[in-house]
């Protein structure tokens, strides 16, 4: 089965994941293994096949727009990490 | 045994009132505290809540109530949204969390009598066939327990198995239902996509989740899909179409029922027991009336590969929201990058 080279530091990055270098070696060869069995997909040509999405197609699936009952805000701040004055606290995001 | 019972023995005999949902409650927390210790189909559970549920269910049966499942336990995968109660996924991430509401499933299990109790193991996440990937340590086969359940839904397949619940309710993305329903030899059914709502379901790949049910046989897994069924505003991929009678469809007459058999399936790699279990299968449907057609699947081989494109593409957009910032677990950092990649990094995936 083919391997395929992947940078696991720059992906590891982007998903925001925070690896030891043990873990980046055993996850480099694991998705390089999954890359390659994937590669198998080039052999088909799906050129004329439409994608799904739904067994039963559906379409602009709304609801009227009518106040319901929603989660009350202690309810929804319960389970925070830290939270003060009825609010979520995040960290700084601009200086 | 009471716990031992199906749904169906066990509802006539508390409409005949020879038994109390009391009775059979506790004779599953019996179980639990039996084998668990061994099986672990179980992260957590309360016998208090369990048992002031069912007093509430006796009192019910006692002034008339009709209901399909009325003083029934029933067993949740840690997957699914009880109010009040803990929702991990099998990971250390969710922290402390606990379900501010009721998915819909519960609403409607709730809604029809059932003493909805227990956190059932799962892999992580339910990216798993093993139930080994939990945070929570792993779930054992009940038939022999140097085995695997299957996953992910392991604890809700052992937990029926091993008579620790009546019925229990799983998830399935891929295989996560019927898989370990098949290794621990119980009835395991995903519904197809649209008929249960996945509001409260933790997502994992939203283009292949649905919740099923987990039963001791095939009436109860019918009983248990009519109430689960149904539209839900909720649920933006919920189909708006009648539920039909299920139950009421098992008559036991399978005449000119036409079932397919994908030739795909009966390949090399394939244990001479399971064909045997097939055939067999095969033979008793003809003989009861049924006609077997084989038929071809001719994308089968690469299914798999496809799954594993859009099953991690869809887990990436879904598992965002575990960045420690809204719930769970929180690691600090000396910026949001750092404090999203060192509580995912510090908690997720850990044991």
């Amino acid at each position: 089965m083919a391997s395929a080279e992947i940078d696991v530091k720059y992906v590891a990055h982007l998903a925001r994941l925070a690896l030891t270098p043990d873990e980046e070696k055993q996850l480099g060869t694991q998705l390089g293994s999954i890359l390659g069995y994937i590669e198998k997909l080039r052999e088909l040509d799906v050129s004329g096949v439409e994608p799904t999405a739904h067994a039963v197609p559906m379409v602009n699936v709304t609801r009227t727009d009518e106040i319901q009952a929603s989660l009350p805000h202690e309810a929804a701040l319960r389970n925070a990490p830290r939270q003060a004055g009825g609010l979520f606290i995040v960290p700084k995001i601009v200086e | 045994m009471l716990n031992q019972l199906t749904i169906s023995e066990l509802t006539a005999r508390l409409a005949r009132r020879e038994v109390s949902a009391r009775e059979a409650t506790q004779a599953c927390l019996d179980q639990i505290a039996r084998v668990d210790g061994k099986i672990h189909a179980f992260i957590s559970h309360d016998p208090a809540d369990a048992l002031a549920q069912a007093d509430a269910a006796d009192r019910e049966i006692v002034r008339g109530a009709k209901k399909p499942l009325l003083g029934v336990p029933i067993a949740i995968k840690d997957v699914l949204a009880v109010k009040n109660q803990p929702l991990n996924c099998a990971s250390k991430i969710l922290g402390n969390y606990i379900s501010p509401y009721d998915a819909t499933v519960i609403e409607k299990l709730k809604a029809a009598g059932a003493i909805v109790f227990g956190r059932l193991n799962m892999d992580e996440f339910a990216m798993g066939s093993s139930t080994e990937n939990s945070a929570f340590g792993l779930t054992r086969n009940p038939w022999d327990v140097t085995r695997i359940p299957g996953g992910s839904s392991g604890g809700s397949a052992a937990a029926v198995a091993a008579d620790e619940c009546l019925a229990s309710l799983g998830s399935d993305t891929g295989g996560s239902i019927r898989q370990p329903a098949a290794l621990c030899g119980c009835v395991g059914l995903k519904p197809t996509y649209g008929r249960v709502s996945r509001y409260g379901l933790v997502a994992f790949a939203s283009s292949l989740d649905q919740v099923g049910p987990f039963t001791k046989d095939v009436r109860d897994a019918a009983t248990l899909l009519g109430v689960l069924s149904g539209h839900d505003l909720r649920d933006s991929t919920s189909v708006p179409q009648p539920v039909p009678d299920y139950a009421a469809a098992l008559t036991g007459d399978i005449r000119g029922v036409k079932i397919g058999l994908p030739k795909e399936y009966m390949i090399g790699g394939l244990d001479p027991e399971v064909k045997a279990s097939v055939d067999a299968a095969v033979k008793k449907f003809t003989e009861l009336g049924a006609e077997v057609v084989e038929i071809s699947l001719p994308h089968t081989d690469y299914a798999v590969a496809t799954y594993y494109i859009i099953a991690t593409a869809e887990a990436s957009a879904n598992l965002a929201r575990f960045d420690g910032i809204r719930y769970g677990a929180r690691v600090d950092g000396h910026d949001p990058i750092e404090l999203y990649s060192r509580t995912r990094g510090g908690v997720s995936g850990r044991r």
